[in-house]
Protein backbone atom coordinates (compact mmCIF):
# COMPACT_ATOMS: atom_id res chain seq x y z
CA UNK A 1 0.00 0.00 0.00
CA UNK A 2 1.26 3.68 -0.85
CA UNK A 3 1.82 5.84 1.76
CA UNK A 4 2.88 9.85 1.62
CA UNK A 5 6.27 10.84 3.00
CA UNK A 6 6.34 13.34 6.08
CA UNK A 7 6.87 16.09 3.93
CA UNK A 8 6.78 17.54 0.08
CA UNK A 9 9.80 18.72 -1.00
CA UNK A 10 10.12 22.07 -2.86
CA UNK A 11 13.49 22.58 -4.99
CA UNK A 12 13.94 25.99 -6.03
CA UNK A 13 16.48 25.64 -9.42
CA UNK A 14 19.22 28.92 -9.74
CA UNK A 15 21.28 29.63 -12.40
CA UNK A 16 24.22 32.33 -12.47
CA UNK A 17 25.21 34.98 -15.16
CA UNK A 18 27.76 32.36 -16.29
CA UNK A 19 25.12 29.60 -17.16
CA UNK A 20 26.29 27.44 -13.93
CA UNK A 21 23.34 26.14 -12.08
CA UNK A 22 22.54 25.08 -8.38
CA UNK A 23 19.63 24.05 -6.25
CA UNK A 24 18.38 25.15 -2.59
CA UNK A 25 15.88 22.08 -1.00
CA UNK A 26 12.98 23.31 1.29
CA UNK A 27 10.75 21.04 2.77
CA UNK A 28 7.10 21.63 3.62
CA UNK A 29 3.93 19.96 5.28
CA UNK A 30 2.73 17.28 2.97
CA UNK A 31 -0.60 17.93 3.15
CA UNK A 32 0.27 21.49 1.47
CA UNK A 33 -2.27 22.08 -1.21
CA UNK A 34 -0.49 23.17 -4.31
CA UNK A 35 -2.38 26.50 -4.09
CA UNK A 36 -0.74 27.57 -0.71
CA UNK A 37 2.36 26.16 -2.09
CA UNK A 38 2.14 28.47 -4.83
CA UNK A 39 1.48 31.21 -3.10
CA UNK A 40 4.09 30.45 -0.85
CA UNK A 41 6.84 30.45 -3.73
CA UNK A 42 5.27 33.97 -4.74
CA UNK A 43 6.17 35.26 -1.03
CA UNK A 44 9.81 33.63 -0.78
CA UNK A 45 10.43 33.90 -4.39
CA UNK A 46 11.46 37.74 -4.14
CA UNK A 47 12.92 37.00 -0.24
CA UNK A 48 15.86 34.78 -1.83
CA UNK A 49 16.74 36.97 -4.75
CA UNK A 50 17.27 40.11 -3.00
CA UNK A 51 19.79 37.78 -1.14
CA UNK A 52 21.17 35.95 -4.13
CA UNK A 53 22.57 37.36 -7.30
CA UNK A 54 21.46 34.14 -8.85
CA UNK A 55 18.29 34.18 -11.29
CA UNK A 56 15.49 31.51 -10.12
CA UNK A 57 14.87 29.57 -13.18
CA UNK A 58 13.13 26.60 -12.02
CA UNK A 59 10.83 25.01 -9.42
CA UNK A 60 9.98 21.48 -8.47
CA UNK A 61 7.12 20.21 -6.24
CA UNK A 62 7.69 16.72 -5.19
CA UNK A 63 4.78 14.93 -3.46
CA UNK A 64 6.20 11.23 -2.74
CA UNK A 65 4.68 8.36 -2.44
CA UNK A 66 6.29 4.75 -1.18
CA UNK A 67 5.19 1.28 -0.48
CA UNK A 68 6.66 0.55 2.74
CA UNK A 69 5.99 -3.25 2.17
CA UNK A 70 6.07 -4.52 -1.73
CA UNK A 71 5.47 -7.82 -2.36
CA UNK A 72 7.85 -9.46 -3.65
CA UNK A 73 8.97 -9.26 -7.75
CA UNK A 74 8.07 -12.10 -9.66
CA UNK A 75 10.97 -14.45 -10.45
CA UNK A 76 12.57 -13.70 -13.49
CA UNK A 77 11.90 -10.31 -13.62
CA UNK A 78 14.13 -8.14 -14.84
CA UNK A 79 14.59 -4.04 -14.24
CA UNK A 80 16.70 -4.07 -17.53
CA UNK A 81 14.16 -4.92 -19.94
CA UNK A 82 11.04 -2.70 -20.86
CA UNK A 83 8.24 -2.88 -23.05
CA UNK A 84 7.22 -0.14 -25.05
CA UNK A 85 4.34 0.18 -26.49
CA UNK A 86 3.44 2.68 -29.04
CA UNK A 87 0.19 4.74 -29.64
CA UNK A 88 -0.82 7.57 -32.45
CA UNK A 89 -3.86 9.76 -32.34
CA UNK A 90 -4.24 11.78 -35.79
CA UNK A 91 -1.41 14.27 -35.64
CA UNK A 92 1.21 12.29 -33.53
CA UNK A 93 3.23 8.71 -32.27
CA UNK A 94 4.11 8.30 -28.46
CA UNK A 95 5.23 5.45 -26.38
CA UNK A 96 5.15 4.54 -22.69
CA UNK A 97 8.43 2.11 -21.08
CA UNK A 98 6.50 -0.33 -18.79
CA UNK A 99 10.06 -1.88 -16.98
CA UNK A 100 10.56 -6.01 -16.21
CA UNK A 101 7.40 -6.93 -18.80
CA UNK A 102 5.70 -10.33 -18.30
CA UNK A 103 7.48 -11.94 -20.78
CA UNK A 104 4.73 -14.53 -21.39
CA UNK A 105 2.95 -12.38 -22.87
CA UNK A 106 5.41 -11.79 -25.63
CA UNK A 107 5.04 -13.81 -28.96
CA UNK A 108 6.45 -17.40 -29.02
CA UNK A 109 7.04 -18.12 -32.34
CA UNK A 110 8.32 -16.50 -35.65
CA UNK A 111 10.64 -13.61 -36.24
CA UNK A 112 9.33 -11.63 -33.31
CA UNK A 113 10.04 -14.48 -30.78
CA UNK A 114 10.53 -13.14 -27.32
CA UNK A 115 10.39 -9.56 -28.43
CA UNK A 116 6.98 -8.39 -29.60
CA UNK A 117 3.90 -7.91 -27.35
CA UNK A 118 1.68 -11.17 -28.40
CA UNK A 119 -1.75 -8.90 -29.29
CA UNK A 120 -3.79 -12.35 -30.18
CA UNK A 121 -3.97 -13.29 -26.22
CA UNK A 122 -7.00 -12.51 -24.86
CA UNK A 123 -5.81 -11.65 -21.50
CA UNK A 124 -2.82 -8.97 -23.14
CA UNK A 125 -6.04 -7.41 -25.58
CA UNK A 126 -8.15 -7.05 -21.81
CA UNK A 127 -5.38 -5.47 -20.19
CA UNK A 128 -4.17 -3.03 -23.35
CA UNK A 129 -8.00 -2.14 -23.63
CA UNK A 130 -8.29 -1.00 -20.10
CA UNK A 131 -4.76 0.81 -19.98
CA UNK A 132 -5.88 2.76 -23.69
CA UNK A 133 -8.85 3.95 -21.80
CA UNK A 134 -6.77 4.89 -18.87
CA UNK A 135 -4.29 6.88 -20.64
CA UNK A 136 -7.08 9.04 -21.24
CA UNK A 137 -5.49 11.07 -18.73
CA UNK A 138 -2.39 11.09 -19.34
CA UNK A 139 -0.60 14.25 -21.83
CA UNK A 140 2.27 14.81 -23.57
CA UNK A 141 5.17 16.54 -22.75
CA UNK A 142 3.21 19.57 -24.17
CA UNK A 143 0.11 19.02 -22.46
CA UNK A 144 -1.64 17.66 -25.44
CA UNK A 145 -3.72 14.53 -25.28
CA UNK A 146 -2.01 11.58 -25.38
CA UNK A 147 -2.52 9.34 -28.62
CA UNK A 148 -4.80 6.40 -27.37
CA UNK A 149 -4.73 4.54 -30.80
CA UNK A 150 -2.86 1.02 -29.91
CA UNK A 151 0.00 0.37 -32.58
CA UNK A 152 1.99 -2.12 -31.17
CA UNK A 153 4.51 -3.89 -28.37
CA UNK A 154 7.70 -4.80 -28.23
CA UNK A 155 10.61 -5.14 -25.64
CA UNK A 156 14.06 -2.90 -25.49
CA UNK A 157 17.29 -3.54 -23.72
CA UNK B 1 28.80 27.93 -18.20
CA UNK B 2 26.90 24.93 -20.02
CA UNK B 3 29.07 22.26 -21.84
CA UNK B 4 26.97 20.28 -23.88
CA UNK B 5 28.90 17.30 -24.99
CA UNK B 6 26.41 16.10 -28.13
CA UNK B 7 25.15 18.51 -31.25
CA UNK B 8 21.45 19.67 -30.29
CA UNK B 9 19.54 18.58 -33.41
CA UNK B 10 17.14 20.19 -35.51
CA UNK B 11 14.41 17.65 -36.36
CA UNK B 12 13.21 16.43 -39.77
CA UNK B 13 9.71 17.48 -40.03
CA UNK B 14 6.91 16.22 -42.03
CA UNK B 15 5.98 15.12 -44.23
CA UNK B 16 8.09 12.10 -44.17
CA UNK B 17 8.70 9.74 -47.35
CA UNK B 18 8.71 5.92 -46.52
CA UNK B 19 10.59 3.07 -47.85
CA UNK B 20 10.36 -0.36 -47.82
CA UNK B 21 13.34 -1.67 -46.38
CA UNK B 22 15.29 -4.67 -44.98
CA UNK B 23 16.09 -5.94 -41.41
CA UNK B 24 16.87 -8.25 -38.47
CA UNK B 25 13.84 -8.87 -36.44
CA UNK B 26 16.37 -10.36 -34.08
CA UNK B 27 17.84 -7.03 -33.13
CA UNK B 28 14.62 -5.15 -32.73
CA UNK B 29 15.11 -4.52 -28.54
CA UNK B 30 18.38 -2.85 -29.50
CA UNK B 31 16.79 -0.86 -32.08
CA UNK B 32 13.87 0.27 -29.94
CA UNK B 33 16.77 1.28 -27.32
CA UNK B 34 18.47 3.46 -29.28
CA UNK B 35 15.51 4.87 -31.12
CA UNK B 36 13.89 5.62 -27.51
CA UNK B 37 17.58 6.93 -25.95
CA UNK B 38 17.50 9.71 -29.33
CA UNK B 39 14.01 10.63 -28.34
CA UNK B 40 15.06 12.28 -25.32
CA UNK B 41 14.84 15.78 -24.91
CA UNK B 42 19.03 16.39 -24.03
CA UNK B 43 19.28 15.82 -28.05
CA UNK B 44 17.25 17.79 -29.98
CA UNK B 45 17.72 22.00 -30.20
CA UNK B 46 14.34 23.31 -29.00
CA UNK B 47 11.30 22.16 -27.39
CA UNK B 48 9.55 21.92 -30.98
CA UNK B 49 12.31 19.88 -32.26
CA UNK B 50 11.85 17.09 -29.41
CA UNK B 51 8.18 17.32 -30.05
CA UNK B 52 8.71 16.27 -33.47
CA UNK B 53 11.78 14.45 -33.06
CA UNK B 54 9.99 11.85 -30.03
CA UNK B 55 6.98 11.66 -32.75
CA UNK B 56 8.79 10.17 -35.40
CA UNK B 57 10.79 7.83 -33.39
CA UNK B 58 8.14 6.51 -31.80
CA UNK B 59 6.40 6.02 -35.26
CA UNK B 60 9.30 4.15 -36.67
CA UNK B 61 9.76 2.16 -33.29
CA UNK B 62 6.21 1.05 -34.14
CA UNK B 63 7.13 0.50 -37.77
CA UNK B 64 9.68 -1.84 -36.51
CA UNK B 65 7.44 -4.27 -34.67
CA UNK B 66 4.24 -3.56 -37.09
CA UNK B 67 5.50 -5.23 -40.50
CA UNK B 68 4.96 -1.66 -42.73
CA UNK B 69 4.14 -4.39 -45.01
CA UNK B 70 0.95 -5.05 -42.62
CA UNK B 71 -0.94 -3.12 -45.66
CA UNK B 72 0.41 -4.44 -48.23
CA UNK B 73 -0.81 -8.21 -46.62
CA UNK B 74 -3.94 -7.32 -46.48
CA UNK B 75 -3.98 -6.02 -49.86
CA UNK B 76 -2.61 -9.47 -51.28
CA UNK B 77 -5.30 -11.17 -48.68
CA UNK B 78 -8.24 -9.04 -50.35
CA UNK B 79 -6.92 -9.98 -54.18
CA UNK B 80 -6.64 -13.37 -52.27
CA UNK B 81 -10.10 -13.50 -51.55
CA UNK B 82 -11.14 -12.12 -54.56
CA UNK B 83 -9.89 -14.52 -57.26
CA UNK B 84 -10.92 -17.41 -55.12
CA UNK B 85 -13.76 -16.43 -54.73
CA UNK B 86 -14.08 -15.41 -58.87
CA UNK B 87 -12.55 -18.35 -60.12
CA UNK B 88 -13.48 -21.18 -57.40
CA UNK B 89 -16.50 -19.88 -55.88
CA UNK B 90 -14.91 -19.74 -51.98
CA UNK B 91 -16.87 -17.67 -50.59
CA UNK B 92 -15.80 -15.80 -46.83
CA UNK B 93 -16.48 -13.53 -44.77
CA UNK B 94 -14.25 -11.20 -42.74
CA UNK B 95 -14.50 -9.29 -39.56
CA UNK B 96 -12.03 -6.48 -37.89
CA UNK B 97 -10.78 -3.29 -38.51
CA UNK B 98 -7.10 -4.03 -39.30
CA UNK B 99 -5.47 -2.67 -36.57
CA UNK B 100 -3.46 -4.39 -34.51
CA UNK B 101 -6.18 -4.95 -31.70
CA UNK B 102 -8.62 -5.85 -34.11
CA UNK B 103 -7.29 -7.97 -37.10
CA UNK B 104 -8.73 -8.86 -40.20
CA UNK B 105 -9.81 -12.24 -39.44
CA UNK B 106 -11.19 -14.55 -42.45
CA UNK B 107 -13.87 -17.24 -42.18
CA UNK B 108 -13.31 -19.64 -43.50
CA UNK B 109 -9.08 -19.00 -43.28
CA UNK B 110 -6.84 -18.43 -45.91
CA UNK B 111 -5.01 -21.48 -46.71
CA UNK B 112 -1.62 -21.84 -47.47
CA UNK B 113 -1.61 -24.28 -49.97
CA UNK B 114 -4.55 -22.83 -52.58
CA UNK B 115 -7.33 -26.23 -52.96
CA UNK B 116 -8.56 -26.59 -56.63
CA UNK B 117 -12.16 -27.87 -55.53
CA UNK B 118 -14.83 -28.27 -58.51
CA UNK B 119 -15.57 -24.95 -59.48
CA UNK B 120 -18.89 -23.13 -58.76
CA UNK B 121 -21.14 -22.47 -61.28
CA UNK B 122 -21.13 -18.92 -62.09
CA UNK B 123 -17.23 -18.54 -61.84
CA UNK B 124 -14.82 -17.94 -64.34
CA UNK B 125 -13.30 -21.37 -63.88
CA UNK B 126 -16.93 -22.83 -64.08
CA UNK B 127 -17.59 -21.81 -67.24
CA UNK B 128 -13.79 -22.35 -68.74
CA UNK B 129 -14.25 -25.95 -67.46
CA UNK B 130 -17.70 -25.65 -69.27
CA UNK B 131 -16.07 -24.53 -72.69
CA UNK B 132 -13.37 -26.70 -72.47
CA UNK B 133 -15.59 -30.21 -71.53
CA UNK B 134 -17.78 -28.64 -74.77
CA UNK B 135 -14.45 -28.81 -76.76
CA UNK B 136 -13.35 -32.30 -75.68
CA UNK B 137 -17.24 -33.55 -76.47
CA UNK B 138 -17.52 -31.85 -79.86
CA UNK B 139 -13.55 -33.30 -80.53
CA UNK B 140 -13.35 -36.30 -78.67
CA UNK B 141 -16.99 -37.12 -77.93
CA UNK B 142 -15.81 -37.12 -74.29
CA UNK B 143 -19.22 -37.40 -72.23
CA UNK B 144 -19.49 -35.37 -68.81
CA UNK B 145 -22.09 -33.54 -66.67
CA UNK B 146 -22.50 -31.36 -68.97
CA UNK B 147 -22.48 -33.37 -72.75
CA UNK B 148 -23.97 -36.42 -72.38
CA UNK B 149 -23.31 -37.32 -76.47
CA UNK B 150 -20.81 -39.55 -77.03
CA UNK B 151 -19.97 -38.63 -80.59
CA UNK B 152 -17.99 -36.32 -81.79
CA UNK B 153 -18.74 -34.23 -84.00
CA UNK B 154 -17.24 -35.65 -87.36
CA UNK B 155 -19.28 -39.13 -85.99
CA UNK B 156 -22.45 -37.05 -85.89
CA UNK B 157 -22.47 -35.25 -89.55
CA UNK B 158 -21.42 -38.65 -90.98
CA UNK B 159 -24.54 -39.98 -89.04
CA UNK B 160 -26.35 -37.03 -90.64
CA UNK B 161 -25.05 -37.72 -94.07
CA UNK B 162 -25.88 -40.93 -94.11
CA UNK B 163 -29.41 -40.30 -93.00
CA UNK B 164 -29.78 -37.90 -95.43
CA UNK B 165 -28.38 -39.81 -97.92
CA UNK B 166 -30.43 -42.73 -97.33
CA UNK B 167 -33.86 -40.65 -97.34
CA UNK B 168 -32.50 -39.11 -100.50
CA UNK B 169 -33.88 -35.93 -99.15
CA UNK B 170 -30.97 -33.79 -100.15
CA UNK B 171 -30.39 -32.02 -103.55
CA UNK B 172 -26.76 -33.07 -105.02
CA UNK B 173 -24.79 -29.43 -104.59
CA UNK B 174 -25.89 -29.58 -100.72
CA UNK B 175 -24.67 -33.32 -100.54
CA UNK B 176 -21.19 -32.56 -102.33
CA UNK B 177 -20.89 -29.85 -99.85
CA UNK B 178 -21.54 -32.45 -96.45
CA UNK B 179 -19.27 -35.06 -97.95
CA UNK B 180 -16.40 -32.24 -97.83
CA UNK B 181 -17.09 -31.20 -94.80
CA UNK B 182 -16.91 -34.55 -93.20
CA UNK B 183 -13.99 -35.32 -95.14
CA UNK B 184 -12.15 -31.84 -93.70
CA UNK B 185 -13.31 -32.97 -90.56
CA UNK B 186 -11.36 -36.26 -90.82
Amino acid sequence: MFTNANTLVLEWGFVDRNGGRAQMTMHLPFSTTLATLNTFVSTMAPLLTTLSNATIERLTYRYRYADNAPGAPAIGSNSNLLLSLYYRNESRYEQINLPAPDTSYLETEGAYQGIRLDTSLVSVQSALSELTTALEAVVTPEAEAFPTEFLAGGVFK
Amino acid sequence: MRINIVNKEIAPGPPFDYELVDYIPAYTPFILYALWLKSQRYFWATPEDWAIARSALAEQGAYFLMPGTIDIVNAVDRVYTLLDERLIGNERSVTGTGTALDPFVYDPPLEQAAQFLDPTEGTVTFYLDHQLRGLQNISDGQTSIFFSEDRNIHDQLAAILEALTTEGGLDADMLAQLVQIVALLG
